[in-house]
């Protein structure tokens, strides 16, 4: 990204000099032909002795000037694929009606600073390596159950980039994601490892397909047996994830489809809460307005099928379905600062009662680059 | 006069071969191997550039490097111009002192076109692997939001399972 932006301006410089240096012998070059040894008739060219090209101008000069100059650009095209650093910090206040998922609503206000850090190098002109780090600190103002800080460092990502058409991906990520004491039980940490494979194709549209998985051990929370007593294991949790997305660009704007399939199974037995599979398809449309304003809006239906969780009362297992509508809008001030607005609601329906909720958040968030 | 059937088969014929020229004008390997540019080596070819038809639409190549192939063209014309004008003396020449001085001097422009050449061939491969295409920019615009997106499902995901 810099290395190569930074270099041109300077290998413009040199190249305009290189330009002058081959240009000039060249033309005093063919000047001195067309002078000394040209008996032109009709277009014949007779030359009775040969001038001394080499000893006035030597070719070899101006060709060494044209070497130089492309042997400039070939390193500042390397150097721009050496190690690269690049990151964010951003700052984000939102409104929540209702943070706690709950059935009553309680608003609250809540900031959450983080960090991105990027560190990547190009292995050879088709492959990619990334490491990154990200970092969050969510607090409420009021809803302190919901504050929590959480890392993820992602030390290997690879990008296979072969032409035009495959693209394949393939990442670690660990996590660490802390509550404070009042809410600890939902504290984990985490291993997740995606691969994904995108094909482009017919000139705009795309397709992909993406595996994850991941293992959570929960780092306060013991798993219950099937009584519900606790046992001394802690709950792990193992998640199997399968998500295919299509998609287009139609002028400036780009739409995709995503359907996502997984299964999350958990080693805590009381009536397999966690244990359930979900269904999901997610539409969005995004695209930039003007250069720098850039626009998305999504609409997602998702359904939760628990395995055996029984409905309060009856004896069938819950299920829910949640629909989210989210949109975006960010703005970048300049090269370094951009602002965004994001709106999102969602509405949870469930043959479980007590379980429905909704929650609408406006959140603006604040993001310096670097 | 043409059954009514085969004429929008024609057309689409004609489409197809009107495209190809836009098509291959921004892919620089293609454009330079043509014309009255010096020949390059041949690059390998690959099934992309046989199904030029299913190719993703690039996003604009690097000017500068793009210039910079041009101008390294430029120079090898000049530099086998200069060959030529070498070979016409040859054969117009008697001397043989001015012929040794011709075959080395002529030698001399073949091993720098070598290496020139060698350059314009890395050149044009700098400028085939920076390609990136339509899709790819705007998936990494989206890539953003969508990050946002997980990271709120998530966290939302936690709290609903506190719920029992």
């Amino acid at each position: 990204m810099t290395g190569k932006s930074r270099s041109f301006p300077r290998l413009t410089g040199y190249g305009l000099a290189a330009l002058m240096v081959l240009t000039l012998p060249t033309q005093v070059l063919l000047a001195q032909e067309k002078a000394q040894g040209d008996d032109s008739t009709e277009g014949v060219t007779r030359r009775r002795e040969l001038p001394p090209l080499t000893a006035q101008i030597p070719p070899e000069e101006a060709l060494a000037a044209i070497k130089r100059r492309a042997q400039k650009i070939l390193e500042a095209r390397r150097a721009a694929r050496r190690l690269k650093f690049s990151g964010e910090l951003s700052t984000a206040v939102a409104y929540e009606t209702n943070p706690g998922t709950a059935s009553d609503h309680k608003g609250d206000t809540s900031l959450e600073p983080n960090t991105y850090m990027l560190l990547s190098k190009k292995l050879t002109p088709a492959l990619t390596w990334q490491g990154t780090y990200y970092g969050t600190y969510l607090q409420y103002v009021r809803y302190h159950s919901g504050d929590y800080t959480d890392h993820i460092i992602t030390p290997l990502k690879l990008q296979w980039q072969p032409g035009r058409v495959w693209r394949l991906e393939s990442w670690m990520d660990l996590e660490r994601n802390q509550y404070r004491d009042d809410a600890r039980d939902s504290s984990y940490k985490q291993i997740k490892w995606t691969g994904r494979i995108r094909q482009n194709l017919f000139k705009s549209w795309y397709h992909q397909l993406q595996y994850e998985w991941f293992g959570r051990d929960y780092t306060h929370k013991k798993a219950r047996d099937g009584a519900g007593a606790d046992t001394e294991t802690y709950r792990k949790d193992a998640r199997y994830r399968f998500r295919h997305k299509v998609g287009t660009t139609v002028k400036k704007a780009l739409l995709s489809v995503e359907n996502d399939f997984y299964l999350n199974e958990s080693n805590d037995a009381r009536n397999d809460y966690y244990d359930y599979e979900v269904w999901k398809i997610n539409n969005s449309v995004s695209g930039s307005l003007t250069k720098k304003l850039y626009l998305s809006g999504s609409f997602a239906f998702e359904r939760k099928n628990y395995r055996e969780r029984p409905v309060s009362g009856l004896v069938v297992a819950r299920y829910d379905d949640k629909y989210t509508l989210s949109s975006s809008a960010s703005y970048d001030l300049n090269k370094t600062w951009r602002l965004a607005y994001g709106l999102t609601f969602d509405h949870l329906g469930s043959n479980e009662p007590t379980g429905e909720y909704d929650n609408a958040k406006h959140s603006f968030t604040v993001t310096a680059k670097f | 006069m043409l059954p009514i059937r085969v004429i929008p088969i024609i057309g689409c014929a004609i489409g197809l071969g009107l495209s190809q020229p836009s098509l291959y004008a921004a892919d620089p390997a293609k454009r330079l191997s043509s014309g009255n540019t010096p020949p390059i080596e041949k690059q390998p070819k690959n099934s992309e550039e046989k199904a030029w038809w299913i190719e993703p639409l690039p996003v604009p190549f690097d000017p500068e490097l793009e210039s910079l192939i041009v101008e390294v063209q430029e120079s090898l014309i000049t530099l086998n111009k200069q060959m030529v004008r070498r070979k016409e003396r040859l054969k117009d020449t008697e001397d043989p002192s001015v012929k040794a001085q011709l075959y080395e001097e002529l030698e001399a422009l073949r091993k720098e076109q070598t290496e020139l050449e060698g350059l314009l061939h890395q050149l044009v491969n700098e400028a085939k692997i920076s390609q990136r295409t339509e899709i790819d920019e705007a998936l990494a615009k989206a890539r953003w939001l969508e990050q946002q997106q997980e990271r709120w499902y998530q966290k939302e995901e936690l709290l609903r399972d506190r719920q029992e």
